[in-house]
C-alpha cells in the first residue's frame, strides 16, 4: 500500500485521472450534472487524508506573507515554482506533469486553493469531517453531503437509484454515509459470498421473491420484522436491515460488472498495491455500471 | 441525554465535586433499576466493531484460534489493528461499521469459520458441540444458539429461514437434511450454523 504522498507523486508523474476536489460549490455543480438523466457526466472524488502542505502545493505568491522569513525552510523561490498565469498563484515544481491539463487556466484542470470555512477548527479530524459532511461546526454529524444531496433530489426507493453512488473503500466514506446505505466495496473480485454460484445464491436468498412464502437466506434475515412495533426499533435497526438489503442488489451489480477481466483503456497503467487496484476498479465501474459518483480514500 | 444530565448533576452534587460512587449510582440506579441504563430499548442496540464481531463469533462456536489469520480478517472488515490513522481511537458508533463491504466481510467470515474454511482464522467442531450439548436435530442446534446468543429472543420468522436453509440443497431446492448422511449432513449443518451467525441480531451487542 502506498501513502497519500506517494500517490500524489505517482498521480502527477503518470498524469492519471483523479484530482482531489474539495470545494463545495464545484461539488454541487458536479452532483447536479451527475443527476440529469441524459448526462454522461460522472464524478470520482478522492479524499487524500493526512497533511499535505497546501501552501506549497498552490503557492500564494502574491501574498506578501509567503516569504523566506515566515517559511525559513519551506519557502520555494519564485523562479523554481510554476506560473499559473493569474498574476497571483504558482504551483509546486513537481506539479509540472499536470500543466498540460491545466493549459494555463483554459484546460480541464481547475485548482481551488486557500478554501476554508468560517471559524476554522484546529482539529485536523473535525476539519476532515466538515469537508465530508458539509456542516462546519457539527463534528458529530454522521450524514455526508453527497448523501444528503442525493436523497433530497432522487427517489431512493426506486431500485434503479441504488447504485447511483458508491465508495471503493473498506468502509463507507462519510461524504456518502447516511441512514440508507450506498454501497461500498474494496475489490469487486472479492465482493461475493463464499462457495460456488449456486451456494452463494442460496446463502443470499435470491430466490426469495420467486413465490416461496418464507423469507430465505441473508435477504430473509435482514428484512424488517413485520411484527416489531416501531417503538421497539433501536438506533441502528434500520441501518442494519437496509445494509443487508442493499448488499443483495449490490452483489449482483458488482459481480456482473466484474465478470469479464477489465483491460485498462487508453494505455493507462495502474500502480501495484491497494490504491492502484481501487483506481482500476473505479475505472471499470464507471465504464460498466450506471454509477454517477464514486468515492475513494487514501491515507497520508 | 437525560442520563448524561443526571450524571453531571451527581458529579456536582457532592461538597467536593466528582464523587465517583455518586456518579455511578446516578448512572446505574442499582436500587430501583428504573433508569435509562435498565431500559430494554438500549440493550443489544450497539453494533459490534469488527474485533468484537470476530471475538463473539469465536466464542459462539468455541473455536480454537491458531495462526495469524484473524488480524487479516479484521483488516478486511476495515479495522486495522494498531493502524488507525486518526488519534481518537476506533469509533464505537454503529454508522462507522455498517456498510455493504463490512457486512459482506462479516458474512464471509461466519461462513468460513462455520465451515472450517479458513484455518488461519480458527477452527471448531460441530460434532463436539453436538455431543457436548446433547444436540441431535437442526432444531436443537437452533435452540442452543438462540439461548446462548440471543436470550431466546429469535422470532419464528428467523428460525424458519434457518430451517429452510438446512433443508435445501445448494441450488435452493427442498432436500431434507435428515435424509443426508455423514460428511454431507455435517456440511449442511455447518452451513446452517454459518447462517445463524449471519442473522441481523448477531450484529448487535
Amino acid at each position: 500500500m502506498f501513502s497519500r504522498r506517494e500517490f500524489l507523486r505517482m498521480n502527477l508523474a503518470a498524469g492519471a485521472a483523479g484530482f482531489a476536489v474539495s470545494h463545495p460549490f464545484l461539488l454541487n455543480r458536479q452532483v447536479m450534472a451527475a443527476q440529469s438523466g441524459s448526462s454522461a457526466k460522472r464524478m470520482i472524488f478522492i479524499f487524500q487524508r493526512g497533511g499535505n502542505d497546501g501552501i506549497n502545493t498552490i503557492i500564494p505568491r502574491g501574498d506578501k506573507e509567503y516569504n523566506q522569513r515566515t517559511r525559513p525552510t519551506l519557502h520555494i523561490p519564485e523562479t523554481d515554482a510554476l506560473d499559473l498565469g493569474n498574476g497571483f498563484a504558482q504551483a509546486h515544481p513537481r506539479l509540472e506533469p499536470m500543466m498540460d491539463m491545466y493549459g494555463n487556466g483554459t484546460g480541464s484542470l481547475a485548482m481551488l486553493h486557500r478554501i476554508g470555512y468560517a471559524k476554522q477548527s484546529r482539529s485536523h479530524f473535525d476539519s476532515q469531517n466538515y469537508w465530508e459532511h458539509g456542516v462546519p461546526g457539527d463534528a458529530g454529524l454522521k450524514e455526508g453531503m453527497f448523501f444528503r444531496q442525493l436523497v433530497e433530489t432522487l427517489d431512493m426507493s426506486d431500485p434503479k437509484n441504488g447504485f447511483v453512488a458508491a465508495s471503493v473503500s473498506s468502509s463507507q466514506l462519510l461524504a456518502l454515509r447516511g441512514e440508507s446505505p450506498f454501497p461500498s466495496f474494496k475489490a469487486a473480485k472479492r465482493f461475493r459470498l463464499q462457495g460456488n454460484e449456486n451456494l452463494a445464491n442460496k446463502t443470499l436468498g435470491r430466490e426469495a421473491t420467486k413465490g416461496k412464502p418464507v423469507p430465505r437466506g441473508v435477504l430473509g434475515l435482514y428484512e424488517s420484522d413485520p411484527v416489531m412495533m416501531s417503538d421497539q426499533k433501536k438506533l441502528y435497526t434500520e441501518l442494519v436491515q437496509n445494509t443487508g438489503q442493499a448488499l443483495g442488489s449490490t452483489l449482483k451489480k458488482v459481480q456482473d460488472a466484474s465478470r469479464c477481466a477489465y483491460e485498462p483503456a487508453n494505455g493507462a497503467s495502474y500502480p501495484n498495491g491497494d490504491f492502484g487496484q481501487k483506481l482500476q476498479e473505479a475505472a471499470m465501474l464507471i465504464k460498466r455500471t450506471d454509477v454517477k459518483i464514486l468515492g475513494l480514500n487514501i491515507g497520508g | 441525554m437525560a442520563l448524561m444530565k443526571e450524571a453531571i448533576a451527581a458529579w456536582n452534587a457532592t461538597p467536593r465535586p466528582g464523587h465517583i460512587r455518586s456518579v455511578l449510582h446516578a448512572i446505574l440506579d442499582p436500587v430501583n433499576q428504573q433508569g435509562p441504563f435498565w431500559n430494554a430499548h438500549y440493550q443489544m442496540a450497539k453494533i459490534k466493531t469488527p474485533i468484537e464481531f470476530i471475538n463473539s463469533t469465536h466464542r459462539a462456536l468455541g473455536a480454537q484460534i491458531s495462526g495469524k489469520g484473524l488480524t487479516e480478517r479484521m483488516s478486511d472488515m476495515g479495522m486495522e489493528l494498531f493502524q488507525r490513522d486518526d488519534p481518537d481511537g476506533y469509533p464505537e458508533l454503529g454508522y462507522e461499521w455498517m456498510d455493504t463491504h463490512n457486512l459482506l466481510e462479516r458474512l464471509r467470515f461466519c461462513q468460513d469459520l462455520a465451515m472450517n474454511g479458513d484455518f488461519a482464522a480458527g477452527e471448531w467442531s460441530l460434532q463436539d458441540l453436538m455431543k457436548g450439548q446433547d444436540l441431535s436435530t437442526p432444531e436443537d442446534i437452533i435452540e442452543y444458539f438462540d439461548q446462548a446468543l440471543f436470550q431466546e429472543q429469535l422470532t419464528e420468522r428467523r428460525k424458519a429461514v434457518f430451517l429452510d436453509f438446512v433443508n435445501s440443497d445448494d441450488a435452493g431446492y427442498m432436500d431434507p437434511v435428515e435424509a443426508l448422511k455423514g460428511r454431507a449432513k455435517q456440511r449442511r449443518l455447518e452451513q446452517m450454523v454459518g447462517i445463524i451467525l449471519s442473522t441481523q441480531e448477531f450484529q448487535f451487542q
